[in-house]
């Protein structure tokens, strides 16, 4: 009640002041009534009602609402205190906003990633099924259909499973066919998610899931926009995917999809959705191809789950060595599956950030102790004059709490630039960009995070104010204050756990900064300058025939080997640094037959002649493609050197014969070439075995084309699609992107990691330098007059500059043990997103740690300049 | 010209009872600070010379303490004026101060009769 009173403060006040006006004026007429003249009615009826601001201020007093008033008068003191040191509030906010600022930008991204519920209702019940292939411990492998529907019948733990194939098909029928990633999923895919279609429905088990049904087609809200102008009557319309006409039976919700990447066929997004139904000869394939999500019975906890399942592969592998041995069962659930690899980096960046906000606090606490020593004579007075201990304490948290509010307003705004920065720097598919905003949550997180810094940064210096003795500070008089051992012992700490702090971000900086030098370091195996890559993809039922098909890319190549700037040009069906591969195992003739599960594996890609020499691929011994053998399987096969030094160690592999199990009749290849090794899935990806078949070998219906140009292959793209269309008027092209872009897109991850680590030890050097001038220069402050004395007894100016010098420096030097120690301790973590780096790499830690020293010693040299201005007589006439 | 002094000794020796004598004077009818002021005055016969300003903090008081309530309406001569009206709490509260006032009263007067006699 009396809250509700204290709020409506100046309105009740303004009331009041209205009554007494009214009483004033009825007093004055009745006073005129009884004959005075207006003026002495006036006076008299003032005399009659007393002290009109007396009055008023006798009502307020009930109004009052005690400890907000304390506390308002503590803010607005405050403030005027911020006013008065300016200089002080204007490096402590800095220093605040830069924390603040830091990691609210950081915890958008890690609310927006990792906190966030996922937007599939069912995301918590929801597992990925992988098989995991032991010999070589990839743990997230595709599976087979046939492997697929056994789990689907025999396990015990899953309401439903679906499987998923990531694709890329060609949308064609309206003004341009357009290459689009699509997906073919069983038809209770959704439903195991748990989401709806926005207009129409999903796909219904009863109703799409057996062949021959109709084909059902489900669209993302984002291509019914862009493909079909967000026509409301879109469904049931015809479309047609790589020439096979499917209708529209739904539109999903804006924002909806579903992309696991890991062993993706298709590296996009899929933006149409298919049924994938099981073709009787596809029924027992043990190709491995498919994802699998797993919907888990209600009360089946996952390692339950992954208990039963891997009970079931056992004895799937006991009915079928030849293709289950070896290969066991992994379950993940969903949501680490799509934040799994962000998160490991987020709670890295997340540390960082929060390191940073830890030096700040430290940093304007330290201010603050040595604002608070020249304050002591006010509070002195405050207590003399009956300030209680607590109301001192309060007194002093209120004021780093405004100053740490203030700065968290500061530090949002901030946050909101360094998010945008955030965002333009980040690699796409990192983080949910769209996702990320600043909303009340943030706010709120900002606004935690501003208070608790407030406290944590208010709390020391509070302490120490209120255990001023009255008396002492008022005898010494105000020049003469000075600080106290434990208050030196207070900045000490704090300027000792700066400089740690910071020493433990630019040690982790400057491994990860090793690390990414390191990597880019790494020869990929072939030249990624000046060549540019286009994927190209045949719909199915145009280009059946092989011939047809190789006829398009001898004439394609043909072509675009004759447009001005182009030096030679190929294609490869699996692209280094574009994605899968497609892998197999393999029989070398002549030696004993092994089970299926035992022999040797190797990558497969289908190359068109030239492709050696176009990407830069240095050829061993042998030869490479003829031109011929573009139109024709000849069985001659192109190894790498791994694939030779596996399969014949100290043998000349040349003109050996060896079976690629991969067609339909296997029959052996004869070895013609060896080229160099290629890093195909990125720069820190072990080198695989690899073989490489002329393109009728197989016959794919996609491949990718690489052009090596003599300038910037992006100029080239114009005329690479005119003679694309120049052939099939039909025919798509997508992904035009230089072969570079895709080197550096594989390290875009860890180039961003990399930055916005160094950003932050950066940030973290600036404020600890800023720590360590801050406590030198007030050490010198403080001790001018025995300064000045020893000055005038005949100490030399160097032999001063030592002394103060010395001591910041022993301080710079705890800290900087003290960040060695804990870096030994913390770095570890960091060892599995280190490459070819030692978390204890000594030479990063020598380096980092003669930096800061030295750059300690600089900001101390400049704290100490001020002494060599110091005029001992000056000083002493002070006194 | 407002001066500054405390209220007349009559109103700090009823401290306490002017509540009492406001809440009365609200039986009779909703009235204004004005009109109350006049009525208490008159009523004893001029003997309470209360200091009207005094009577705004009680008014206040009362009203915070939900015994009275108030509302901003036109007066006789049609300006806008604050009415007090008594609550039933402050009914309540008339009743049980009354019969307290009374005991005082005859308590009181036992004290001091013999000294008259």
């Amino acid at each position: 009640m009396s809250l509700k009173r204290f709020f409506q403060r100046p309105a009740r006040r303004h009331e009041s002041a209205l009554e007494l006006e009214d009483y004033l004026q009825k007093e004055t007429e009745q006073n005129i009534e009884l004959g005075m003249s207006p003026a002495q009615a006036r006076r008299a009826a003032h005399i009659k009602l007393g002290n009109a601001t007396n009055i008023l201020a006798d009502i307020a007093q009930q109004d009052r609402f005690d400890p907000l008033e304390t506390l308002w008068q503590d803010v607005r003191f405050g403030f005027r205190m911020l006013l008065k040191h300016r200089g002080f509030a204007l490096i402590s906010l800095l220093t605040l906003a830069i924390g603040i600022g830091a990691n609210t930008a950081i915890f958008t991204v890690v609310d927006a990633t990792l906190i966030r519920p996922l937007a599939y209702p069912n995301a918590n019940r929801t597992v990925m099924v992988w098989e995991h292939r032991l010999p070589d411990g990839e743990r997230q492998n595709v599976t087979s259909p046939a492997t697929f529907l056994d789990w689907q019948r025999d396990n015990t733990v899953f309401d439903q499973m679906a499987a998923i194939f990531n694709d890329s098909s060609i949308l064609s029928g309206g003004s341009s066919p357009e290459q689009i990633a699509t997906a073919s999923v069983s038809p209770n895919f959704f439903s195991i998610l748990g989401v709806n279609a926005a207009i129409g429905r999903v796909f219904v088990p009863a109703q799409d899931g057996t062949t021959g049904s109709n084909r059902a087609a489900v669209l993302s809200f984002e291509v019914w926009q862009r493909h079909f102008a967000s026509d409301p009557n879109v469904l049931g319309t015809q479309i047609t995917l790589d020439d096979k006409p499917y209708t529209i039976v739904g539109v999903m919700p804006r924002g909806f999809q579903f992309f696991v990447k890991q062993q993706s066929f298709s590296s996009k997004k899929p933006e149409i959705w298919t049924t994938w139904t099981f073709s009787p000869e596809t029924r027992a394939s043990h190709g491995r191809f498919l994802q699998t999500i797993g919907l888990l019975r209600p009360g089946v906890s996952l390692a339950q789950a992954q208990d039963a399942m891997l009970a079931l592969a056992s004895r799937l592998e006991a009915q079928n060595p030849a293709s289950m041995k070896n290969w066991s069962v992994n379950l993940v659930p969903l949501r680490s599956q799509l934040t799994g690899d962000v998160a490991q980096g987020l709670h890295l960046l997340l540390a960082a950030v929060g390191m940073v906000l830890l030096i700040a606090c430290a940093n304007v606490a330290t201010l603050n102790l040595a604002r608070a020593s020249t304050r002591r004579h006010e509070i002195a007075i405050r207590m003399a004059l009956g300030a209680n201990a607590k109301r001192v304490v309060r007194q002093v948290l209120t004021e780093s709490c405004l100053l740490a509010s203030i700065g968290g307003v500061a530090g949002f705004c901030l946050g909101y630039l360094c998010l945008t920065a955030l965002k333009s720097i980040a690699p796409a598919n990192l983080i949910p960009l769209e996702a990320l905003r600043l909303d009340v949550r943030v706010f709120g997180f900002a606004f935690a995070v501003s208070l608790l810094s407030g406290l944590l940064f208010g709390i020391i210096p509070s302490i120490d104010a209120a255990r001023t003795a009255p008396r002492e500070p008022l005898q010494e008089g105000a020049t003469a204050a000075r600080t106290g051992d434990s208050r030196g012992l207070a900045r000490g700490v704090l300027v000792v756990s700066e400089v740690a702090i910071a020493l433990v971000l630019l040690i982790g900086a400057g491994l990860l900064i090793r690390s990414f030098q390191h990597l880019v370091a790494v020869d990929p195996g072939f030249r990624a300058d000046h060549i540019l890559t286009a994927w190209i993809q045949f719909p199915n039922a145009r280009y059946q025939k092989d011939e047809q098909k190789s006829q398009f890319f001898a004439r394609l190549l043909d072509e675009v080997r004759a447009i001005p700037g182009v030096r030679s040009a190929s294609a490869d069906g699996f692209l280094p640094f574009a994605g899968i591969i497609a892998g197999t195992a393999v029989q070398v003739e002549g030696r004993p037959v092994l089970p299926v599960s035992q022999q040797p594996d190797v990558n497969v890609s289908l190359v068109e002649p030239d492709f050696f020499e176009t990407l830069g691929i240095p050829l061993i011994s042998g030869r490479t493609f003829n031109r011929s053998e573009s139109f024709e399987a000849t069985g001659n096969v192109v190894i790498s050197r791994s694939m030779a030094q596996m399969l014949w160690p100290g043998e000349n592999p040349l003109g050996k014969r060896v079976t690629i199990y991969m067609k339909r009749n296997n029959t052996p290849s004869t070895v013609i070439g060896v080229v160099g090794d290629v890093k195909h899935s990125g720069l820190s990806s072990a080198v695989k075995p690899t073989a490489y078949w002329s393109y009728p070998e197989l016959g794919f219906q996609f491949m990718t084309l690489v052009i090596r140009t003599d300038g910037d292959p992006r100029s080239l793209i114009p005329d690479l699609r005119q003679a694309v269309l120049r052939i099939d008027k039909n025919q798509p092209i997508a992904d035009v992107v230089p072969m570079e872009t895709l080197l550096s897109l594989s390290v875009a991850r860890t180039r961003f990691a990399t930055e916005v680590m160094a950003a932050f030890a950066c940030v973290a050097i600036l404020l600890a330098i800023i720590g360590i001038y801050g406590i030198i220069s007030y050490d010198v402050e403080q001790r001018t007059r025995e300064i000045g004395i020893r000055m005038a007894l005949g100490a030399q100016r160097t032999s001063v500059i030592h002394l103060v010098l010395s001591r910041g420096m022993v301080l710079a030097g705890i800290g900087i043990l003290f960040g060695i120690a804990a870096s030994l301790g913390l770095t570890r973590l960091l060892a599995s997103i280190l490459y070819e780096t030692k978390p204890h790499d000594p030479a990063t830690f020598i380096i980092v740690s003669a930096a800061l020293a030295i750059v300690a010693t600089c900001a101390g040299y400049l704290a100490v300049r001020r002494i060599t201005s110091i005029e001992p007589m000056t000083v002493l006439r002070r006194e | 010209m407002p001066k500054r002094a405390a209220p007349p000794l009559e109103a700090d020796l009823l401290q306490g009872t002017l509540d009492l004598l406001i809440l009365q004077t609200l039986l009779l009818g909703p009235a204004h600070g004005h009109t109350i002021a006049h009525v208490i005055e008159h009523r004893s016969d001029e003997v309470l010379q209360v200091e009207h300003g005094s009577l705004y903090p009680a008014l206040h008081r009362l009203q915070n303490r939900g015994w009275i309530s108030s509302a901003w309406g036109p007066s006789e001569n049609n300006r806008k004026a604050r009415f007090y009206r008594l609550t039933a709490a402050g009914r309540k509260q008339l009743t049980r101060q009354t019969s307290r006032w009374d005991e005082l009263v005859r308590a009181v007067n036992r004290v001091l009769k013999p000294v008259r006699e």
